[in-house]
Order: C-alpha cells, then sequence, then structure tokens
C-alpha cells in the first residue's frame, strides 16, 4: 500500500539510537500520510513529538481510551466519525497509543477510511519497531566493542600482575588502560592500605579536583553505597551538594570500590566524559578490573607475609647462634645488610639481592654445631681446635641442603671462607670456581669483623679498613664485589647497622 | 575519499567487530572470510590499507600479502594480526609492507589508533 511505503521510507537519520520512538518519526508520519493522527501515552499524557490537538484532543484520547480498555481497536462515533486507535509498543513503562480520525462522508469512505487508517498504524508500527530494532543492533554493536576492549585490557592486566611488582605499578596500569578504553577525563584509583605504606593514590589524566580532596570524594561516594550495590554511576554530580562544593568541574562519576585487606577502603573510579553520560557497560568494566587488581592486591600481601614469615624464621634460627657469642652478637645481620648493599651496587637483580641478603643472614648457621669451648675460647685455637671450627660451613651447607629453594644460599654458606687465590677453605676453590654470593659473603663478613669490636682487637678505623680490602683484591677478596663495597657509603652502612632488627645477644 | 580498508580473518565475529569500529570512524571496510577471497576482493578493488590475520585455511594472512605485493602495483600497507606467542620469521616480514604485528586478543581501539597512525591521519587523542 502507497501509504505503508512512505513511511517506512523515512529517513534513517530520524531513527537514533537510544530514542524510544526516534525524534521527528511521527511528525513525518502525518506529513506523508494526510491523515490527523494524535499520539499519547496510555496513562493519559500526550507525546512530545505530537502536537496535543492534532486529532480530536481530549475527546478523542477519552474516547479511545475506553475502547482500549475493552480491547477494541477502533470506533465509530455517534457524530459519523471513524475513530481508530493503535496501541505500540515502547520500551518505557506507558506504551504509546496512535490514535486518528477521518470524516466518514458514506458507507464507501468508511470503507477507504478503515483502510487508510489500518495503513498508517501499520506503518507507525513499522518505522517503530525497525528503529527499535536498529538502536538495538547498535547497542549491541557497542557492547560487543566494548567485550572486546575489556577482554584485551583484562588479558594484559594478567600480564603485568606479577606478585613481586609494586602494586603502585599495576594501578598506574589499570587507571591508564581504563581511561583510554573508557575515554574518561581521569581515572584514578585509591588505597587505604597498600604495602602498609600507608593510603596511595594514582591517578591517570587531570581530576577535576585537588588529589589531596580525593579521599573525600571517594569516602563521600562509599557513603552513598548500599550494600547490596557493587558500584555508583552519577551523570549529575552537580546535583550532590558535597561533591558540587568540592569541584564545580566535578560532572559524572563512576566509582567501584576495592575492598582489599580487613575492609580498608578503597577505589577505582572514572570521572567526567567528554562524550557522554557513563552506564552499565562502563561501570562493567572498572568492576572487572577492580576485581582482577583486588586478587592481585590480595595474592600480594599474602606473598609478602609469606616472605616475611620466612625472614622471621631464618632471623630467629640465626639469633640462636648469635645467642651462643655474645662478641659476635648482631653480626649475621650485619653481614647480611652489608650483602645487600654490595649486591644493590653491583646492580644484580632484586631477587638475586634478596638472595645475597639471605645469604649473609645464614652465612654462619652452622656455628651451632660448633662446640662452645671453642667457638668462645679466648686465645688463640690449637690446630685440632681450628680444624673443629672450620667444619662450621660444612654443617652449615647440610642445615640449608633439605630446602630446595635455597640452594644458591647453601653454596654461598659452605663455600664463604674461600680465597680468591684458592688459600681459603674448605674446598680451596680459586676465583670463578667460587660462587658470586659466597664471594659477596665472604667480603662482607671479613668487612663486620674489621668493623666491630672483637675481644683480640678493637675496631679498625674505616681508612684502616678501606686499604685493607684494597690489598686483598685479587688475593682474598672479589675485586668487582670490593669496588661495590668501596663504592658505598661506609658511614650510611655503619648507621643501617645501628637501626637493625634487634637480634637475641646474651648479656 | 573514505579510506578503503580490507579486513581478513576467517573469524567472523573478530572480522566484523574491526570493520565495525573502523566504520564507525568513517572508513570504507571490505570484509572477507578467507585468503583467497581477500586475495581476490583486493585484487577487483585494491584497498588503501589492509588488516589480515595471520592463520586462515588456504592462504595464510603471509602468503596473501606476498602475492598482493608481487601483483599490484602499489604496496598495501598492512597490519597482521596473530595468536599471542605466535612466532613471525622476522625476514620475511621485512620484504612485505606489513607496518605492524598485533596479538591477539588485541583493543579494537589500539586497533584503529594503529591504522590511522599508519595511514598518516590524524588522531584526535
Amino acid at each position: 500500500m502507497e501509504v505503508t511505503q512512505a513511511c517506512l521510507g523515512v529517513p534513517p537519520a530520524t531513527m537514533r539510537a537510544g530514542v524510544e520512538v526516534p525524534a521527528g518519526l511521527i511528525e513525518e508520519t502525518l506529513e506523508r500520510t494526510g491523515v490527523a493522527v494524535t499520539f499519547f501515552h496510555t496513562d493519559g499524557t500526550p507525546y512530545a513529538g505530537a502536537a496535543p490537538e492534532a486529532a480530536g484532543g481530549d475527546a478523542l484520547r477519552r474516547l479511545v481510551l475506553e475502547a482500549l480498555e475493552r480491547n477494541e481497536d477502533q470506533v465509530v462515533a455517534a457524530d459519523g466519525r471513524l475513530r481508530a486507535a493503535w496501541p505500540i509498543r515502547l520500551r518505557s513503562r506507558t506504551a504509546l497509543v496512535a490514535a486518528g480520525e477521518l470524516v466518514l462522508a458514506d458507507a464507501e469512505g468508511k470503507d477507504l477510511g478503515e483502510r487508510l487508517l489500518a495503513a498508517v498504524a501499520e506503518a507507525v508500527r513499522a518505522a517503530v519497531a525497525a528503529a527499535g530494532a536498529r538502536a538495538e543492533s547498535e547497542a549491541a554493536s557497542e557492547s560487543l566493542l566494548q567485550n572486546f576492549e575489556e577482554i584485551s585490557l583484562l588479558h594484559h592486566l594478567g600480564e603485568v600482575l606479577r606478585v613481586n611488582r609494586p602494586v603502585a605499578e599495576l594501578l598506574e596500569y589499570v587507571c591508564g588502560e581504563l581511561r583510554e578504553t573508557l575515554d574518561a577525563e581521569a581515572v584514578a584509583a585509591y588505597l587505604t592500605d597498600v604495602d602498609e605504606a600507608g593510603p596511595a593514590t594514582l591517578v591517570a589524566g587531570r581530576l577535576p579536583f585537588l588529589g589531596a580532596d580525593l579521599p573525600r570524594v571517594v569516602a563521600h561516594l562509599l557513603d552513598g553505597l548500599e550494600t547490596d550495590q557493587h558500584v555508583v554511576v552519577n551523570n549529575h554530580c552537580q546535583e550532590d551538594p558535597v561533591l558540587a562544593a568540592i569541584s564545580i568541574a566535578l560532572d559524572r562519576v563512576v566509582l567501584v570500590p576495592l575492598p582489599v585487606h580487613q575492609g580498608a577502603p578503597g577505589a577505582l573510579l572514572a570521572v567526567n566524559r567528554a562524550a557522554g553520560e557513563f552506564g552499565s557497560p562502563d561501570a562493567k568494566l572498572i568492576r572487572s578490573a577492580a576485581s582482577s587488581s583486588t586478587i592481585f592486591i590480595e595474592n600480594r600481601r599474602l606473598y609478602r607475609e609469606a616472605q616475611e614469615m620466612m625472614l622471621d624464621l631464618v632471623r630467629a634460627l640465626v639469633s640462636s647462634v648469635d645467642a651462643k657469642d655474645p662478641y659476635t652478637c648482631g653480626h649475621s645481620e650485619r653481614v647480611a645488610i652489608t650483602c645487600r648493599r654490595i649486591a644493590t651496587q653491583l646492580h644484580l637483580t632484586p631477587d638475586e639481592v634478596e638472595y645475597v641478603y639471605l645469604a649473609g643472614l645464614l652465612h654462619d648457621i652452622g656455628k651451632i654445631g660448633t662446640p662452645e669451648r671453642i667457638l668462645l675460647k679466648e686465645g688463640r685455637l690449637e690446630p685440632e681446635e681450628w680444624q673443629i671450627m672450620i667444619r662450621h660451613c660444612e654443617i652449615g651447607g647440610r642445615i640449608l641442603a633439605g630446602i630446595r629453594r635455597l640452594d644458591p644460599i647453601r653454596e654461598a654458606v659452605l663455600h664463604h671462607h674461600e680465597h680468591l687465590d684458592g688459600s681459603g677453605y674448605p674446598s680451596g676453590l680459586k676465583g670463578d670456581q667460587i660462587p658470586l654470593l659466597a664471594r659477596i659473603v665472604s667480603l662482607a663478613d671479613a668487612f663486620d669483623a674489621m668493623t666491630s669490636n672483637r675481644p683480640y682487637r678493637p675496631t679498625l678505623p674505616l681508612d684502616q679498613v678501606r686499604r685493607e680490602i684494597e690489598n686483598n683484591v685479587g688475593t682474598q677478596f672479589d675485586a668487582p664485589a670490593a669496588n661495590a663495597l668501596l663504592n658505598v657509603d661506609l658511614s650510611s652502612l655503619m648507621q643501617e647497622f645501628m637501626d637493625r632488627p634487634t637480634s637475641v645477644c646474651l648479656p | 575519499m573514505k579510506p578503503k580498508v580490507l579486513v581478513a580473518d576467517d573469524e567472523a565475529p573478530i572480522a566484523n567487530v574491526v570493520a565495525m569500529k573502523l566504520r564507525n570512524a568513517g572508513m570504507d571496510v571490505t570484509v572477507a572470510l578467507d585468503g583467497q577471497e581477500a586475495y581476490e576482493r583486493a585484487l577487483a578493488a585494491p584497498p588503501d590499507f589492509m588488516i589480515t590475520d595471520l592463520q586462515m585455511p588456504g592462504l595464510n594472512g603471509l602468503e596473501l600479502c606476498a602475492r598482493l605485493t608481487a601483483e599490484l602495483p602499489d604496496r598495501i600497507p598492512t597490519i597482521l594480526l596473530t595468536a599471542k606467542g605466535f612466532e613471525i620469521d622476522k625476514a620475511a616480514l621485512a620484504l612485505l609492507p606489513i607496518c605492524r604485528v598485533m596479538a591477539k586478543p588485541f583493543s579494537p581501539r589500539e586497533l584503529l589508533a594503529r591504522v590511522q597512525e599508519a595511514m598518516g591521519m590524524c588522531v584526535v587523542p
């Protein structure tokens, strides 16, 4: 039918996504058909796009609503006018009704009129359905694209999540990527408990308020969060007096809580977007990133706790040696600290630095098996006593033999009395045969012997310690390790000794 | 003139998502669902730019790119999409007009930015 064709030919430009009845569609329909049609919602409110008095006005509306209640879609009024109504399903809570009327001249006119009105109705329904389908398809495409972005983001997030990387690095990445993906002015992460170092804030982009106000913004938004909600989407921040008082430029925000350790509050939030409002797909993406981050931060905390526990256990073990010998009290900890300085100076990896530190802590663990009459003897050791004394290297190696992860450390403990020229013990290894860790521990051990009080001699001045090290490079000490130690600020190292964790020492 | 882009991927959803992103950015996009189809479409109407998956049945992404480079007067700048961790012969790449290799899953936003960058178009941040 011609009328239907005309109506279906409504230009696509008028069918925009997200509009229930596309702007202009109804006016267009009226114009093209020449039939007087009016539109109103089933709750009686007029449809914004139609002139309220386009056809029949309130009288028509009442008549049509009554007919609809009786499930009729057509009434002929007493005055000889044909009135028809066509409900159109909308996505809002009220349906839209198109009602039209024609003046009927005679029976033939009635027949024609009915067909014309029916055709108009069909056209309106088809156009609305087409617009709806198009909007839905566009929404689906958008959400598909968004899903791809999300998969890509989460995939790459998985690659940067390493428990030995700092939390700040992860959050920086997350904020940067989210800002790009969401096209937001700023994305910020706020945590109150990161690495026990107090609150942490990371921002990608520019916040429309001072960074110092971020905790207030987060606290206020979290405060308004119902317990069963997981996200705040506020596209009208200026209507909230608290937010408006913080910044006149804060318009839209999406916030997802980051529930980290012991319920310490934190949040991931996106702020402002030039392109429009934030919606649930944005919130969903932030939530995915937030939950990955939360799991990571929690894992990292557990990892750190396990690390700390291991260190504490090692220290407890080591202090049992220190407790036997008051003169070497704190020696292991000082050697470990010196080892760490040397390793850092040598640009070893963080993992290697950690190993060197542990090797320093454990290097004398074998002395737990050395009889106290020898360990504590003042004056020279007899040759057979010396033979027992030097066994602490092998005993230490055996103590650690069962701990597979500490294998490099076991080697360092076993060989920490080897000299570069082969004159050391227990194996008389030379040069590169001595593991690097052992060379570092050996140097740090000698350094501490020179810088602390011993029964047989007082502390040497630092200048003399330097000369001693320089004089023995190549015979006793490894040159790179010695250079590294000589480049360390020795007085700051001494200060670090003073600040070291307390050891168990006999009075 | 809308830039003409050919998208070749045997995984239709990926090809369609890429096409959608580029069309939204005002490009004239043709989709081919295997290497042979892409080859024929490119010969019939040479595109300004090509995005192709590496692993496709029949003609793979590298072969497609090599044949088009040999048979068409103009080299078509190309972005190659690969499964993650898939090793590509660097020497083979160097002979072809492949300006970038992107591992799946990739971000459509980033892909669009790379296409615009490669085509020397103004990228609005």
